[in-house]
């Protein structure tokens, strides 16, 4: 007879229903009265490949209404926007979906 | 500072000896803002949140570095800046406008963030004094050559 082998579980790893790879993580622009709107246009389009249209809205978005979600992505990508868009210094952040 | 010709990925920008000093000093200023000043999420519910950030601020302080060493090593002195007869031809690619661009941008949020991050739509919240008249001056000087360089990189159509 085969022993019979059953999985090892370490109790300390915490299991999430959000994975890495699910598309939970929102990319969120928020408001700032110092980057001028010609450059945050500018640096939509550059991060994101956007046409200056969809840029400009997004823009003016997050004046208006003090922020914009930008994507919605998994955990590594949402972070690689993020990264990008400070990197230009834009007030950005990730945030679980709700 | 004004465009002087464009074709493809290359720019020539015509400068004064002035204007190229001060762009220079400008630069000099870079980085202004401290890498943690960012932050990664306004959650606490974001998963391996202080490793995250950990490693954002890292590799922000890496990308400054590599900027500060392109900076001394290729963006000061001929071929760069081109003796003409009113002053100077600055020749730039896009790649390096886009660093420019960033670096120029730095040097205004982190003016504005030693103001201690005023509301710039009230004129009454940004007081010249002494000790903030050279931030002042920081801050709107490198908007006018991020404007410049975003006009240029945007091209004659709107």
């Amino acid at each position: 007879m085969e022993p019979v082998v059953t999985p090892e579980i370490d109790p300390a790893r915490k299991t999430d229903s959000r994975t890495d790879f699910e598309p939970g993580y929102l990319v969120i622009c928020w408001d700032d009265p110092i980057n001028l709107m010609e450059y945050v246009t500018h640096v939509f389009q550059k991060v994101f490949g956007w046409e200056r249209t969809r840029a400009e809205k997004h823009m003016l978005e997050v004046h208006e209404k003090g922020k914009s979600v930008l994507a919605r992505e998994s955990m590594e990508r949402a972070e690689f926007y993020v990264h990008q868009l400070q990197q230009y210094n834009l007030h950005a952040t990730m945030e679980p979906t709700p | 500072m004004k465009l002087v010709k464009s074709r493809d990925a290359d720019y020539v920008f015509a400068l004064t000896a002035q204007e190229k000093d001060l762009m220079l000093k400008l630069l000099g200023y870079f980085p202004q803002v401290p890498a943690a000043h960012h932050r990664l999420s306004k959650s606490a519910d974001a998963p391996r949140t202080r490793e995250n950030q950990r490693l954002l601020e890292e590799s922000l302080k890496a990308h400054r570095s590599q900027d500060r060493e392109w900076l001394a090593s290729s963006f000061q002195g001929p071929p760069r800046f081109e003796p003409v007869e009113r002053g100077f031809h600055l020749r730039l690619k896009r790649d390096e406008m886009e660093r420019l661009l960033q670096m120029f941008n730095d040097v205004r949020v982190g003016s504005w963030l030693a103001l201690k991050s005023p509301d710039l739509a009230e004129k009454k919240n940004l007081k010249a004094t002494r000790l903030t008249t050279p931030f002042i001056q920081r801050m709107e000087l490198a908007g006018i050559f991020e404007m410049i360089l975003l006009r240029a990189l945007r091209g004659p159509n709107p």
